[in-house]
């Protein structure tokens, strides 16, 4: 029996023939035993999914379904994440995050030298590195000066002469004149090395014996040279924390009772540096910075020797003060007469041959303008200016 | 809305009173357990109350539910199989050894329904010769074993012909017979 018979078989048992058919398919059943029990297995198939039970709705189901169909009745949201309003907003922040990102690991690291400047002002201020001229290198300068500043200090203590003078020069010497920046900012920094260790150790001898005194010729040579840039984050931590313990101690040493923000927001740095200004608590504490600031400074330029030119203009409020520093820096004769104190003057520490081209007095500080060879006159090194508390900023002339 | 021929409107209500078992009881014969069947025969009510409002009444109100009903459970069978659920059962003497069509697996946390109604063997084995049936031929059977629609209707809920009908039943029925023999021997 082939296929087409048997599905006219399972049409028969539903009664879906025409009755042409079925009648054929009638009689072909009343002689083929085959084909009757092919029928009769068809009908108990049949008769088997048939006897499959109706079963009633499950109890609750319409709860349920009402349930559910007041969910689906709340307004489905055609978006997965964030509405399509949103979405360039979006972009724009995760672009940016991601352009912060890529900024941030990209960029060379800042050269974070900074210059102290006005240090023997009677306010001192005090800006970033951000208006230091890229050519000046100021941290032999500074390493002297903080052995001289050291040694000063010791004159108004005992205790502290006895202690520098067994050779605990580390802890003696300050640092303050190297961190001298916002507080917070990260720092590039360069240490004293042993050298000029020694050098600040013979320049204190020199400043104990007054401020003028000339240094000897070894001293302070190599302060620039011996330091090294903080290069990872850990060790600029560390130097820093060292730094500002320094900072205190100098703060109190110098008499500085606290530093503040100037808050002219017109005349802020060229370069978006912030500028501080320390108060001073104690009369005292200006005249030592000065004097011995002046001669420890000039002392550290005459003697270096093989390295970049370094400068520094010192802002002197006596003739006392001024001829310490010309004499300190070996320079011959007398220096060019100055009305203290209704002047005070500008002397440019550094190489021979050294000399101011200009001086700009702006509103809130003053610009000096220097060459760093090519005078043959000493007194170039010197200008005469209405005395004035302003800041001191050295820079190369164009 | 109307229901076709009296054209008469047919409240929600009304068209869940009369339909909602028949639903039922088609999702369960396709779905094989009570939890799919609910889930089937709820999801299948909510669409059809939906396009109610659009039932021209070409077709019979329970032509179209029955089209609605088993649309929406070969939708479901479409995405669970496209979800990898798909997996050839075996019913230890119910090999599916002469058809290479992926066969539906009762999902339900509930049992299927020989163990607890259906104590009669036959009915266990009907069942779950029905579940190795693939998607239009069990909807076949189904729709005209326990529902006794006519070939014209079947072919109209499942978009084919009648002449497809008639040969896909009768495939369907030989199939069957052959599990059943199996279990019967």
């Amino acid at each position: 029996m082939n296929d087409a018979i048997r599905e006219k078989l399972s049409a028969y048992l539903d009664g879906a023939l025409p009755d042409a058919e079925r009648r054929a398919v009638e009689v072909e059943i009343s002689r083929s035993e085959e084909m009757r029990l092919e029928l009769e297995a068809l009908r108990a198939v049949s008769a088997s999914v048939k006897g499959l039970p109706k079963e009633p709705l499950p109890a609750g189901f319409m709860a349920r379904l009402e349930a559910r169909r007041a969910r689906d009745a709340k307004p489905e949201r055609d978006y997965l994440i964030l509405p399509p309003a949103y979405r360039p907003l979006a972009f724009a922040l995760s672009t940016a995050v991601v352009a912060l990102v890529v900024w941030d690991k990209t960029r060379a690291p800042e050269e974070m030298i900074v210059p102290r400047v006005g240090w023997d002002s009677e306010k001192v201020a005090v800006k970033s590195a951000a208006e230091a001229p890229p050519s000046i290198d100021v941290s032999g300068q500074l390493a002297s000066m903080d052995s001289a500043e050291s040694a000063a200090a010791n004159e108004l203590t005992a205790s502290n002469a006895k202690k520098e003078d067994a050779g605990d020069a580390k802890g003696a010497v300050s640092t303050f004149g190297k961190h001298l920046s916002a507080p917070g900012k990260p720092l590039e920094v360069q240490e004293d090395g042993p050298s000029a260790m020694a050098g600040g150790a013979g320049a204190r001898r020199a400043a104990a014996d007054g401020p003028a005194a000339p240094a000897p010729a070894s001293a302070a040579t190599d302060g620039a040279s011996s330091g090294y840039l903080a290069r990872n984050e850990e060790e600029r931590s560390a130097i820093n924390e060292r730094l500002y313990k320094g900072f205190e101690e100098e703060k109190k040493r110098m008499g500085i009772a606290r530093i503040m923000e100037k808050d002219a927001e017109e005349d802020r740095l060229p370069g978006g540096g912030r500028e501080f200004m320390a108060l001073q608590s104690t009369p005292e504490a200006p005249q030592v910075g000065r004097a011995r600031g002046s001669a420890a400074a000039v002392r550290g330029m005459a003697k270096a020797k093989g390295g970049a030119p370094v400068l520094k203009a010192l802002t002197l409020k006596s003739a006392e003060a001024l001829s310490a520093a010309w004499s300190a820096a070996g320079l011959p004769g007398e220096p060019p007469a100055v009305s203290f104190p209704d002047q005070m003057a500008i002397f440019l520490a550094g190489p021979s041959g050294c000399g101011i081209t200009d001086v700009q007095v702006r509103k809130k500080f003053i610009v000096v303008l220097y060459k760093d060879a090519g005078f043959d006159d000493p007194s170039a090194r010197v200008r005469a200016l209405t005395a004035s508390p302003k800041p001191v900023v050295v820079k190369p002339a164009e | 809305m109307t229901s076709p021929g009296s054209q008469q409107p047919v409240s929600e209500q009304q068209f869940l009173d009369e339909h909602s078992l028949l639903v039922f009881n088609v999702a369960l014969r396709l779905t094989g357990n009570r939890s799919d069947a609910e889930d089937l025969a709820q999801d299948a009510l909510i669409r059809a109350l939906k396009a109610l409002p659009k039932f021209r009444g070409d077709s019979k109100l329970s032509t179209w539910v029955y089209t609605i009903t088993v649309n929406t459970w070969k939708n479901r069978v479409r995405a669970e199989k496209s979800r990898g659920f798909w997996k050839t059962i075996s019913f230890g003497a119910f090999g599916n050894q002469d058809d290479d069509e992926p066969v539906y697996e009762p999902k339900g946390d509930d049992a299927p329904l020989d163990s607890e109604l259906e104590k009669e063997g036959t009915a266990t084995v009907v069942q779950k010769a029905l579940l190795q049936l693939d998607a239009d031929d069990r909807a076949i059977v189904v729709l005209r074993e326990i529902e006794e629609r006519s070939y014209g209707e079947i072919g109209e809920v499942l978009g084919l012909a009648e002449g497809t009908v008639k040969s896909r039943l009768f495939r369907a029925r030989a199939k069957l017979k052959i599990l059943l023999d199996k279990v019967s021997a």
